[in-house]
């Protein structure tokens, strides 16, 4: 190619915009804001040095496990994940009806639609940890509080992703639908369900993921499951016992993981 | 008729289709035709003018009675538009959801023996009762536009509107499923509109056409005494 045809294009774009001043002020005070939050934090590598043999001296308390304790820990690791499937399984069916209201160009009316974005958003924001202490407030202590804590927490979840991917499935069956005549529902129910049920299936399960973990952590309000028990264990320094919930806890989670991971191929 | 803040899209459109009749509606690209059809059932909303279908005003339709209008109108759109993760037979079955609101409607699995029935012979009147177990987003797009077609025979409409049914198939399959697409309709006795950019086939299918220039009806012609010259000037 000669050099006259290369200039022809006239000159190559810059390669990255260059930001406005508004921009670079705004990245600058993020850094800055950054920076102070770290030093803010009281982390130093001296307090790291010094908390090193504490470390270490937790760690030897916590190895070899103590497994005399195993069948106790077993049932409220049972416990646990059947409050993460309850509380996934009642949030997902819960979240499946607001996410249609909360869905542009499902939702009946604007009004509706602000009002139930509102909610999820509202269910999504607070942390599971605090609809938990709400909750053992007003059913009482047990897995029932922390059941309830998770489909909340899963409705905030679902809710939002459930919504956004029937936002974005293809409208053409859609228009198909209306064009001949069928209901709203029937519209939904037919066209638009079925082109985001993968997503679903994918949300479905990365919110068991998350409710078993979190199931565990609720325990510690005493919203049921092996949370108390690891309290109960750090609280009498039985570091021995604790690392043996943690191992089985660690076990369940990734066996969950592992699980899901397979149905979504298989699924999807 | 005006998109919001847009220039206008269809100005002074006069026209009156008789009952079994098949029209062509042609033209070049942007002059309005797709925007007219989906004016017919307000799935555009127009911002004037009358139009009146089998006897109802539509524009002074709403709710209810507006979709018990749109049950008796059959559309089939450039893109198939057929649920793509459901089987072919779920599909044609939601076709009868222009007569009833039922949730047996929504998927094969739970549909009524006798409308799984119907649908089945709906298929088998487009050649494809042998795919009725297969996904939508597994055809070729000639199997996919006979599957809306079937969808339509399944509404039992008593007009049909067609926007450029064959316009994203090859010349081949777009003749052979334009010609099962008319003769359908004829047997039936439906009245047929649909528009193409394809002259031969919108004088080869259609009793009647009606070109578009700019938003405004430009010519309506006799098909069985026009060529595909007559038509040129519509696209200079």
């Amino acid at each position: 190619m000669t050099d006259g045809l290369l200039r022809r294009g006239g000159p190559a774009p810059a390669r990255f915009e260059r930001p406005g001043v508004f921009a670079s002020v705004c990245y600058v005070a993020a850094a800055a804001f950054a920076i102070v939050a770290i030093q803010n934090s009281g982390l130093s590598m001296e307090r790291l040095a010094s908390g090193l043999p504490s470390i270490g001296r937790v760690l030897d308390q916590m190895f070899p496990p103590n497994i005399e304790r195993a069948v106790p820990i077993g049932i409220s690791l049972f416990e646990t994940f059947q409050m993460a499937v309850a509380g996934t399984v009642l949030g997902v069916v819960l979240s499946l009806p607001l996410a249609i209201l909360a869905a542009r160009g499902l939702s009946p009316h604007p009004v509706v639609y602000f009002l139930t974005r509102g909610l999820i958003s509202f269910f999504r924001t607070v942390p599971d940890l605090i609809w938990a202490l709400f909750f053992v407030i007003a059913v009482g202590l047990g897995p029932a509080a922390g059941t309830l804590a998770i489909m909340v927490d899963t409705i905030g979840f679902c809710g939002r992703f459930f919504a956004e991917a029937m936002e974005e499935t293809d409208t053409g069956p859609r228009e198909a639908l209306t064009a001949l005549g069928g209901s709203r529902t029937g519209m939904i129910f037919s066209a638009v369900v079925p082109q985001a049920m993968p997503s679903f299936i994918n949300t479905s399960l990365f919110s068991l993921e998350k409710a078993t973990r979190s199931s565990v952590v609720l325990g510690l309000v005493g919203a049921g499951g092996i949370g108390i028990e690891l309290k109960v264990a750090m609280d009498l320094f039985t570091y021995d016992i604790a690392s043996t919930i943690i191992i089985a806890v660690f076990a369940l989670v990734l066996l969950v993981e592992q699980v899901s991971g397979y149905l979504r191929t298989r699924i999807i | 008729m005006t998109f919001a803040g847009g220039p206008v899209v269809l100005d002074g459109i006069d026209l009156a289709i008789g009952r079994g009749e098949s029209v062509a509606v042609i033209g070049a690209n942007g002059t309005g035709k797709s925007t007219m059809l989906r004016c017919l059932l307000r799935l555009i909303e127009p911002t004037g003018g009358d139009i009146r279908l089998l006897d109802e005003d539509v524009m002074s339709l709403g709710g209810r009675r507006l979709r018990r209008l749109r049950s008796r109108v059959g559309f089939v759109f450039q893109r198939h538009n057929l649920v793509p993760r459901l089987s072919v037979l779920s599909n044609v079955i939601h076709g009868a959801q222009a007569h009833s609101g039922s949730p047996r409607l929504w998927h094969q699995a739970v549909c009524p023996a006798e409308i799984r029935a119907e649908a089945m012979y709906c298929l088998d009147r487009v050649g494809l009762a042998h795919l009725a177990c297969r996904r939508a987003d597994q055809l070729s797009g000639g199997q996919s536009q006979r599957v809306a077609i079937a969808r339509t025979l399944m509404q039992r409409a008593e007009i049909v509107i067609a926007d450029e049914p064959v316009a994203s198939l090859d010349p081949s399959a777009g003749e052979e499923v334009m010609e099962l697409f008319a003769g359908l309709m004829r047997e039936d006795g439906a009245t047929l509109i649909f528009t193409s950019h394809h002259l031969g086939q919108a004088i080869a299918f259609s009793e009647r056409i009606v070109g578009l220039r700019g938003g405004r009806v430009d010519l309506d012609l006799v098909s069985a005494t026009t060529s595909a010259a007559d038509l040129r000037s519509l696209y200079d």
